[in-house]
């Protein structure tokens, strides 16, 4: 038994202090993808909170088709799916699918003085610019770290989908940190 | 299909080690000879780094654990907590009432002139009429409403 589904089985045999444990574990994974997701500190928290919520208020429900944590994090986009939307604040697929940078050269040395000064604020900007449907499936990859194995699963699509939005998504990301270059050096 | 048509297919998986073993060899080698798919990997990879490098959040340990039980031992006292809630609301509304009638009364007493018929509450009490809103700002008046 996982130590996942451990605490789960706690919980439903009416043990509070399990879910606290889940909670504890998942804590700072759920806030940085939500914050990476919507760029918003006080809100990311907030969201992170209510899918927990969530998450207590459902379990008894859940059916063990997919991990607990494929679980968690379907709750925890949808949920801040839907503070986006509410917010109306996402970069329409247009704007951010537009012109791609054009080829001249000193990219990689753009790019490397950037991975040197970790310009926090440029990289969470050029996430936000990337259409939500790229920006999930590469938030779940190099912020979380799962497979695409997973992603597919937690973003309900074909692992093909999952390849081709994260490599949409990083070539977004790339123009976008082309274009702040005269911010960076 | 074109090589850098089916090395760009590939690459996601290649950067992130999840393509298989007969791909990775065909891409490196392909990449070995082609600068232009070779400066896409290199990009790319970079972008991947900046995004692994990021800075992460942390709140303090068990910090979401205790606002949301908090949240919910809240939702649990319910009705009960709801009603004091909207009690409070309601009482900090009314302080504002008993403001508003001695503002009344002082302009009440400024306007009304001083040979109105005068009202004392022994008078009221004898009388043993039923004490009214009108009569209990009557008194309050020092004249009958
Ligand atoms: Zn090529």
């Amino acid at each position: 038994m996982t130590e996942d589904a451990f605490y789960i089985e706690q919980f439903l045999g009416g043990d509070e202090k399990a879910f606290e444990a889940i909670v504890r574990k998942y804590q700072n994974r759920v806030l940085n993808i939500v914050f990476s997701l919507i760029g918003k500190d006080r809100e990311s928290e907030d969201i992170s909170q209510e899918a927990f919520l969530k998450v207590y208020r459902s379990l008894k429900g859940f059916r063990r088709r997919c991990s607990f944590s494929t679980w968690l994090y379907r709750i925890v986009m949808n949920t801040a799916y839907d503070f986006l939307r509410k917010r109306k604040d996402v970069v329409t697929q247009d704007e951010a699918l537009g012109q791609s940078a054009d080829a001249s050269g000193g990219r990689e040395d753009v790019l490397s003085a950037l991975l040197i000064k970790e310009k926090e604020a440029l990289i969470q900007k050029a996430l936000g610019k990337v259409p939500l449907a790229y920006r999930a499936a590469v938030v779940l990859k190099d912020i979380e770290g799962l497979s695409y194995g997973e992603i597919s699963k937690v973003l309900g699509c074909r692992i093909g989908t999952v390849e081709s939005r994260i490599y949409r998504a990083r070539q977004l990301l790339r123009k976008e940190l082309m274009k702040s270059r005269g911010d960076v050096i | 299909m074109n090589a850098c048509v089916r090395v760009r297919k590939l690459l996601s998986r290649y950067i992130d080690k999840e393509a298989r073993d007969t791909d990775t060899a065909f891409i490196e080698a392909h990449v070995a000879g082609c600068p232009s798919c070779k400066k896409e990997l290199r990009e790319l990879s970079c972008v991947r780094e900046l995004l692994l490098r990021k800075e992460r959040r942390a709140l303090p340990e068990g910090e979401l654990a205790r606002r949301m039980l908090r949240q919910i031992s809240y939702e649990k006292s319910g009705r009960e907590d709801f009603s004091m809630v909207g009690m409070g609301y309601l009482a900090r509304r009314l302080i504002f009432l008993p403001a508003i009638a001695i503002a009344l009364s002082a302009a009440f007493l400024i306007l009304v002139p001083q040979q109105t018929n005068r009202y004392s509450w022994e008078e009221h009490v004898l009388s043993g009429d039923p004490t009214t809103t009108a009569m209990a700002l009557g008194l309050i008046l020092g004249t009958r409403v």
